[in-house]
């Protein structure tokens, strides 16, 4: 017997150490949590259906929305990886979304579930650029190929219009007595005053791609565009004229907020242009706000920017949303 | 058979120190041969699939030895006349820097960074400030909007507040010497400050240069430790021979271990000085007790030959015990992967059993000479105090004290066991660990990862089964995804492949219109963007982004630190995705770069981790077993080696002190060192217990005799090891403190827990009359 454990205690402590040499010791994994706003997104749009409601949609069919006012966002789930263009809200409920690959998404349920809809353009040439929802209600989109689309029932189908050109119409705007007007490539402006039956071609004063365009009012509106380009009409798109410009930056998109136009571009660019006197002020977001820009909404004391960042200025000062680089 | 050998040694003592000192001779005749430098390969476990993808990649995606070089204007931004030019110069310095890859630097000032635009022509990329500068402030401003409005450039190689551009420069690792670069880089550097303008630089050429940079540091440390050791050991020991003699032992191993490190080719890394030390430590510590243990027969009325004789005789065995396992655990190290790590386990082995010659065998041979062995040369009488701190231990352990001290012991081991268990593997702070905070390696590091992306790198290979899978769409939306999945990583700051540059293209070629930056739906469309990219380019400048058959590309990742949590976690999260998320016709490869490279450290370092402490437990019972013919024995010394481990890792967690190539040797080779004092205390009572038959004097007697040795030798190391806390390097002083720790946690073990255990188990190894009874003879004729 005591042969036997003096053989077995030191073979069972050898095999006990020699067993936990082979032991491999993992560790717990460390979670990163998701960011609603990563670093490589871009965000083309953005609504502010209400003081607390931020909806903004970009690449990669990322939407992501705020009931906070911007002091956190959630991600929406989307039924598409297509780039998202342009974003337009009817209330902090229902709304619709337009971009690549002709699609389309709306949502009744303040983005819990959004629908996707194939708009009835073409194979080649189906980037959709730009939503807006019209005073009667009727939601317009401009695309590729002289292409503007067309619904009444808020996004679930389509009907497709436009002037049938190798031209991309990249924004839609509404003047007085049901005029929509499109802006787009090489300084293109078209109205149709029948909703979209016919279009008439309007002299442009530039021959540089324009990228938006709205209305102050039923007569007074302006289009805004590459290299620095303004222009302005005073009798709801009839005729139009170009407003000198203090850079030759890159303009993206505008807004109206009261008596002024803000306008967005690259390299940082913030404007604000002044209709009634024709002057201009220019904003400086400084080295972190040096980036573009493609969307500009003035909403309850703050100008919100969409674009390589998304983020808000208040009183001069910027705030950008999501991890910075 | 023991006493015979000793005697055979004794009687032809010429013979043995002729021989001895004719080979110690040749042997440090060799040791000038040792080339005292870092082998960047000898770092990297060489059959990790990690290094494979870093070996067969590095030299088109940026391998580990990436220097970043950073030009920051105090005032104003960078878009200067002054600033540009240097930034031009540094640029251009870089190419006559030794191993350069000169296909790998990249600025502003290279053709590598181009503009895209679009013209009438279609897209026109020209390079953005190559060759030439800009002439006048309207060039200045054209090239400052160029930049702003690249988002290859922006944000990588110019700051996004615009007051710092980086020059990026690879190396040929194989034809790397790290002084060399070092020193020409420093001297561009230096030539290119001035005032209100700063150029930092940093990357692994750097680090390691900085390194060699404080070698005469280290030896005058060294040096001075070893001054230290000599006056400590003369105030114990109050006798010169029993200073030169531990001196002169470690002496001869050294250089034998030297001589042998140049014979078998192994170059001597500045950052294992350390480790010379740990192993003359153990030298030293074993003469002192040779010596002691003469001292003590002295005393009881011998000559010095019979001293001599008895001494070697009563401390052979553990003597032998405390080489032999000491020797097999750092021969456990070999099972780690990296040249560096079976390097030091063999020079470290060698090192370690040459104790058997120089301190056990030849300690003795030399004291034979001693003409007036009673004779003390410094006069203070601090063997009294010594004796009244060792016979107070003794009271503390013989009795009811030996509870306390064991109870203690657990407390101890429990605790520091708990915080063990979270010591990190790899770096535990962002910067190097090598070097203090403050030092301007980590102060140029800390901007340079302010500043920008993050300087250090991990490429992922994305490797395509056929040509053109980078073109396709599919591949690359699985591209995008995944560096936007890499970058929700806080410690990532970006991510960059052939998407990005894609974009980019697709804008210009759409009036800037932002809204295009994104690759084609077609492989066609993005084929022509990127050729359009490339139009007027020279070969290779797509290199970094993919081959040229559009089959092998690359997501190369910017990380802003290189801890060891950091790295883990990325890893993780990329084998998650890669899972979730399989290509098409595509695998991605694991992974290259500095971070790759230390990924692949880090997981060998972790799984060697339990392998190497049970091998080196395993190691120590059967050694200790078979030395003394019994279970409990073999066991009798693992709580010791527990305990010192358990306490060393709790300090390393505690003063964030990772486990990574440069920690590890020393850490593993603390797991076996240090029980040598326990057997030579175990012993002591052993042989006074076969002498006297009384468990408490046996255990008294040990204390003041062997437990002298331990308690001079551990003060004296742990004190002089202290020194090591002024040195430059932080890994240097750090590694002090742990091997002073170490010693310490041993030294007071094995005064404390060790006698404790015996008196309170009372193990028949040491007890039991009748078992020792064939040894109790020859020991008390000697006696």
């Amino acid at each position: 017997m005591e042969t036997i454990r003096n053989l077995v205690t030191p073979l069972a402590v050898v095999a006990a150490l020699g067993g936990l040499s082979t032991v491999e010791v993992e560790l717990p994994e460390v979670f990163v949590e998701a960011q609603s706003i990563e670093l490589r997104d871009r965000f083309y749009d953005l609504v502010t259906p209400s003081e607390h409601v931020v909806w903004a949609v970009g690449k990669s069919g990322k939407i992501i929305r705020s009931n906070d006012q911007a002091h956190s966002f959630s991600v929406q789930n989307t039924p598409t990886i297509s780039h998202l263009q342009s974003i337009s809200a009817w209330d902090d409920r229902r709304a619709v979304v337009v971009g690549n690959n002709g699609t389309t998404l709306n949502t009744s349920d303040g983005g819990v579930t959004w629908d996707i809809v194939k708009a009835p353009l073409n194979d080649i040439g189906n980037k959709i650029f730009s939503v807006d929802i019209a005073p009667n209600g009727r939601v317009w989109a401009t695309a590729e190929f002289g292409s503007v689309l067309f619904s009444d029932d808020k996004g679930k189908s389509w009907t497709r219009v436009g002037t049938d050109e190798d031209v991309a119409w990249n924004d839609v705007g509404f003047a007085a007595d049901g005029r929509v007007c499109v802006i787009g490539e090489f300084g293109g402006l078209a109205c149709s005053d029948d909703s979209g039956d016919s279009w008439q071609r309007k002299d442009s004063p530039v021959e540089n791609s324009m990228m938006g365009i709205a209305f102050s009012d039923g007569h007074h509106g302006v289009g805004v565009g590459l290299n620095g380009k303004l222009i302005r009409t005073d009798d709801a798109g009839e005729t139009w004229r170009l407003v000198e410009s203090p850079t030759s930056k890159q303009f993206y998109g505008l807004a109206w907020d009261d008596d002024k136009w803000l306008i967005v571009g690259e390299k940082g660019a913030l404007l604000t242009y002044y209709p009634e006197q024709d002057s201009w002020t220019t904003e400086d977001l400084g080295p972190r706000g040096n980036i573009w820009h493609t969307a500009v909404v003035a909403s309850h004391d703050r100008i919100y920017l969409a674009g390589q960042k998304l983020g808000y200025t208040k009183q001069g000062a910027l705030v950008q949303f999501g991890r910075a680089r | 058979m023991l006493k015979k050998f000793a005697e055979a040694c004794i009687d032809r003592r010429w013979l043995v120190v002729g021989v001895m000192f004719v080979l110690s001779a040749v042997f440090a005749a060799l040791s000038t041969q040792v080339k005292f430098k870092t082998e960047f390969q000898d770092l990297l476990p060489v059959s990790h699939q990690y290094i494979t993808t870093n070996d067969e990649y590095k030299e088109t995606f940026g391998g580990s030895n990436i220097v970043s070089i950073m030009v920051e204007v105090e005032e104003g931004d960078i878009f200067r006349h002054d600033i540009l030019e240097k930034i031009q110069s540094i640029t251009e310095q870089m190419n006559f820097v030794p191993a350069v890859n000169q296909y790998q630097i990249t600025s502003l000032a290279s053709r590598k960074l181009k503009d895209i635009k679009a013209s009438t022509f279609g897209i026109e990329t020209a390079p953005l400030m190559f060759p030439d500068l800009p002439k006048n402030d309207l060039e200045i401003a054209q090239l400052k909007e160029a930049v702003l409005s690249n988002p290859l450039v922006y944000g990588r190689y110019v700051s996004l507040d615009q007051k710092s551009a980086l020059i990026t420069v690879d190396f040929i690792d194989r034809l790397i010497d790290y002084e060399k670069i070092f020193n020409k880089i420093t001297q561009v550097v230096k030539d290119h400050e001035s005032e209100g303008v700063k150029v930092r630089a940093v990357g692994e050429p750097i680090l390691t240069g900085w390194i060699i940079h404080f070698l005469p540091e280290t030896l005058k440390i060294f040096g001075l430790t070893i001054s230290a050791m000599a006056l400590l050991l003369f105030v114990t020991v109050r006798t010169f021979r029993g200073v030169l003699l531990p001196m002169l032992a470690g002496a001869i191993s050294g250089s034998w271990a030297l001589g042998m490190a140049a014979l078998l080719g192994v170059n001597f890394d500045p950052l294992i000085i350390v480790i010379a030390f740990l192993v003359s430590a153990r030298v030293i510590s074993h003469a002192v007790q040779l010596s002691t243990a003469f001292d003590d027969e002295v005393a009881r009325g011998l000559t010095a030959i019979e001293a001599a004789k008895a001494s070697m005789t009563a401390l052979f065995r553990p003597g032998m015990l405390g080489v032999a396992t000491d020797t097999a655990a750092v021969m456990v190290v070999y099972i780690m992967p990296m040249p560096l790590l079976k390097k030091t386990a063999i020079i470290g082995s060698i090192w370690v059993s040459t104790i058997a010659l120089s301190a056990i065998v030849l300690t003795p041979v030399l004291l034979s000479w001693v003409k007036r062995p009673g004779k003390v040369d410094f006069p203070v009488n601090t063997s009294l105090v010594i004796e009244k701190i060792l016979n107070r231990c003794a009271d503390v352990v013989i009795g009811r004290g030996a509870w306390v001290i064991a109870g203690l012991s657990v407390f101890i081991f429990l605790t520091a066991g708990y915080f063990a268990f979270n010591v990190t593997v790899g770096d535990a702070n962002p910067g190097s660990p090598l070097l203090w905070p403050d030092s301007r390696y980590n102060q140029d590091a800390s901007a340079i990862n302010k500043a920008f992306q993050g300087s250090d790198r991990m490429f992922v290979v994305v490797e395509g089964k056929q040509g053109d899978v980078l073109k396709q769409p599919k591949t690359l939306h699985n591209m995008e995804n995944f560096q936007r999945y890499l970058e929700n990583q806080p410690e990532i700051g970006g991510t960059v492949s052939l998407v990005d540059l894609i974009g980019p293209v697709n804008v210009s070629l759409h009036e800037g219109n932002k809204r295009f930056d994104e690759y084609g739906s077609e492989a066609n469309i993005n084929g022509e963007l990127v050729y359009m990219y490339l139009q007027g380019s020279d070969p290779g400048d797509i290199d970094r982004f993919s081959d040229v058959n559009y089959q092998v590309g690359a997501v190369t990742a910017y990380f802003r630190d290189h801890k060891g949590e950091t790295i883990r976690t990325a890893i993780s999260r990329i084998k998650t995705y890669i899972a979730d998320n399989p290509l098409e016709n595509a695998e991605y490869r694991l992974a290259g770069g500095l971070i790759g490279v230390l990924a692949a450290v880090n997981e060998e370092i972790f799984r060697g981790q339990v392998e190497s402490i049970a091998l080196a437990l395993l190691v120590l019972f059967v050694l200790s077993a078979i030395a003394y013919r019994s279970t409990v024995a073999g066991l009798f010394f693992i709580p010791l080696v527990l305990m010192s481990n358990a306490v060393t890792f709790a300090f390393m967690y505690w003063q964030d002190i990772g486990m990574n190539i440069n920690t590890l040797p020393v850490a593993a080779l603390g797991i076996g060192l240090g029980v040598d004092y326990a057997f030579y205390i175990v012993d002591g009572v052993r042989e006074r217990y076969i002498e006297n038959r009384d468990k408490d004097a046996a255990l008294r007697g040990s204390l003041l005799t062997a437990g002298r040795g331990v308690l001079v030798t551990g003060t004296t190391m742990i004190l002089s090891v202290l020194l090591w806390y002024n040195s430059s390097l932080r890994f240097q002083a750090e590694m002090g403190l742990l091997i002073g720790l170490w010693l310490a946690v041993s030294a007071i073990s094995s005064i404390f827990l060790i006698p404790a255990m015996i008196s309170i188990i009372k193990p028949a190894f040491i007890f039991d009359v009748d078992e020792l009874d064939g040894n109790a003879e020859a020991s008390a004729t000697t006696a």
